[in-house]
């Protein structure tokens, strides 16, 4: 005696084997594809930043290389106040401009380290 | 030497339009010239008011250097001649140039400053130094191995040589009052030996007309009177404070701008001479009897040479030989070089 199938049993056969997995499968491959083209959507984005934080890095490389240059060009003129540093630099009394009433010359013959006055006795 | 360049100021010396230079000025000039060509500092030493600080500086424009002067002071010590520490320079360098390395130096050291004497030898500058004995003896000790061996010794606090050549076109004039006078030291024999000394004695009448005419824009006679006035005052009051050309110019200035007239009639002229002369008789307040003869004294010397009026314009020249001459002309004073 043939043996009836029970309900909700599936089917033996290999069509009926194969056919829901190869419905998952394009289900799941059209997942993928569409996962696919996110990512490639997102990949541009990422290269997109990419290519303005390189030009960003570039820019500040620059700045830095500049303000370097301007920081050796003041040290070579002399010492500034630092007001964050304990050490204060005091200028010479040289330095500060003669307060005296003869009148200063224009010809410092010894070049910048020397101001002229002019004095008539 | 440290990086930091210090800026000092020298001093080019030029005659004033007035300034008289008389037979009197000129052989000592030439002297002392000739004495610094030898390569001998010089010294010029006299009483107050014997020019001797206008003859320095006379001598140091002859020269033709740029010219440091000095004065003496009590209060000086070598620092205030050589140069000392002054200041801080602080340098902090903090290097993050490759991000993953962080890089910091710091550097902290004193300032060194040059003071005038170091600067006129290093540069071969002409040195004045007025009443140097007024500054204590051992303030001036740098002076005698600069002096002798033209080498000047520095402190290990200045970075660089520790010993300078004196520049071969240094010269140094020095001028002082005699030992006797307040406030000034004696001067130790090793310098005075390393130097010539002239001495200046008090200026010819000649050479007293002439400034004080040349100072004040007065005539001639008027000058002279003042002059007189002044001289026989100087030998009759022995006054403690000797009255010097300083006197006369002053009185000679101030007849200028009150527009009075050096006669014994003018009251204001009267006036003048003793506030100028009498204040000399001594250094406090002086007794009445005293005061009262030298006053007498004064008037008398007034009356004596001011009594009459300047007799018209004279125009006249001195008889010495000056390079300032005073002409008069359409009654008006011109000066001419």
């Amino acid at each position: 005696m043939r043996r009836r199938p029970t309900a909700g049993a599936r089917p033996k056969t290999l069509r009926a084997l194969i056919k829901p997995t190869a419905a998952s499968l394009e289900a799941e491959a059209g997942m993928l594809m569409h996962r696919r083209e996110r990512m490639e959507r997102e990949l541009l984005h990422m290269q997109e930043r990419a290519r303005e934080l390189t030009a960003k890095i570039q820019e500040i490389t620059d700045e830095v290389q500049s303000l370097r240059e301007k920081a050796y060009a003041m040290e070579s003129e002399g010492p500034v106040a630092c007001p964050r540093s304990r050490a204060k630099v005091k200028p010479g009394h040289g330095q500060a401009d003669a307060t005296n009433s003869g009148h200063t010359g224009d010809d410092a013959p010894q070049g910048s380290r020397f101001k002229s006055m002019v004095l008539d006795y | 030497m440290s990086n930091f360049e210090q800026v000092s100021t020298i001093i080019n010396l030029r005659p004033r339009s007035d300034f008289v230079n008389t037979e009197f000025v000129d052989k000592i000039s030439q002297r002392a010239l000739s004495y610094i060509g030898a390569g001998y500092p010089v010294h010029l030493r006299g009483p107050a008011g014997t020019g001797k600080t206008t003859m320095a500086m006379h001598i140091a424009a002859m020269i033709g250097r740029p010219v440091m002067l000095l004065f003496g002071d009590d209060e000086f010590g070598s620092s205030d001649l050589v140069g000392s520490q002054s200041g801080y320079s602080y340098k902090k360098i903090v290097d993050n140039y490759i991000h993953s390395v962080l890089r910091t130096e710091e550097d902290m050291h004193q300032q060194w400053m040059d003071n005038r004497l170091t600067v006129a030898c290093e540069e071969g500058f002409t040195l004045v130094y007025d009443e140097f004995t007024r500054s204590r003896p051992e303030a001036n000790n740098v002076l005698l191995s600069i002096l002798e061996e033209k080498l000047m010794a520095m402190p290990t606090a200045r970075r660089g040589d520790g010993y300078i050549r004196v520049h071969p076109d240094f010269s140094a004039i020095f001028t002082s009052n005699p030992d006797e006078y307040a406030g000034v030291h004696k001067t130790q024999d090793a310098l005075l030996d390393r130097m010539i000394t002239i001495e200046v004695e008090r200026l010819d009448e000649d050479t007293e007309i002439a400034i004080t005419q040349a100072k004040s824009g007065l005539s001639l006679d008027e000058a002279a009177r003042i002059v007189n006035v002044v001289r026989d005052f100087r030998e009759l009051s022995k006054a403690s404070i000797t009255p010097t050309v300083r006197s006369c110019c002053m009185i000679g200035k101030v007849v200028t701008i009150q527009g009075s007239h050096v006669l014994a009639s003018d009251d204001n002229f009267r006036h003048t001479c003793r506030d100028v002369l009498l204040a000399r008789l001594g250094h406090g307040r002086v007794d009445a009897l005293k005061l009262s003869k030298m006053t007498t004294l004064l008037d008398d010397l007034v009356n004596q040479y001011c009594a009459s009026p300047v007799s018209g314009e004279s125009g006249g020249m001195l008889s010495c030989d000056r390079v300032f001459k005073h002409h008069v002309k359409d009654n008006k004073k011109e000066c001419v070089l």
